[in-house]
């Protein structure tokens, strides 16, 4: 989330951080769905 | 526009992967032009549903609070769900969607944190209710790439 917005904000424009963003960020809100066991 | 962009974005990865990868000197510098490649297939497939499943949010976040809006207890929250409820998106221009999408989005967390205080059979249903369209918004993001 913090890689996510310091690259939209263009303090750092390492594309890593792009990537880890959108292939991570939905997943953690889906990880956390299934913890609290709202995913189903 | 011709060629499209999904057609584009599929010659670019192939130029990616099949001509400056190989021509790169240094492990770091083809790694780094792999997660290019994946940020352009991700790319590829966000493009291809960005305003769809903004639009269809949108409808389901507009559904959902004329559902809720007769269980909520305060006048002015009840009042904003009602408004929200009958809006429409005037424009399917993705900025334009993603603009009123995050404003649902917040007033749904206003509407959560309400119905969680609210001691009744039907605010427990809008609760769960809030419950399934959080899960049914990731499957909206979920990249074909992605592990989960």
């Amino acid at each position: 989330v913090s890689g996510a917005r310091e690259f939209s904000q263009g303090a750092n424009r390492d594309m890593i951080l792009a990537l880890s963003a959108w292939l991570m960020g939905n997943a953690q809100d889906r990880a956390a769905l299934d913890a609290l066991g709202r995913l189903a | 526009v011709k060629p499209d962009a999904d057609r584009l974005l599929e010659i670019v990865v192939e130029h990616l992967l099949l001509r400056i990868g190989p021509a790169l000197p240094t492990a770091y510098a083809r790694s780094g032009n792999l997660a290019l490649v994946a940020l352009m297939m991700a790319l590829r497939e966000e493009f291809e549903r960005a305003a769809a499943r903004r639009f269809d949010e949108n409808r389901a976040l507009r559904n959902l609070f004329a559902g809720a809006a007769p269980v909520v207890a305060d006048a002015e929250l009840r009042a904003r769900l009602e408004q929200a409820a009958a809006g429409a998106d005037e424009s399917l221009a993705v900025s334009r969607l993603e603009a009123v999408n995050a404003a649902l989005r917040g007033l749904l967390i206003e509407l959560h944190a309400h119905v969680e205080r609210l001691e009744s059979d039907a605010a427990r249903r809008v609760d769960a209710e809030i419950w399934r369209e959080l899960a049914a918004s990731t499957e909206r993001r979920r990249l074909s790439i992605a592990v989960f």
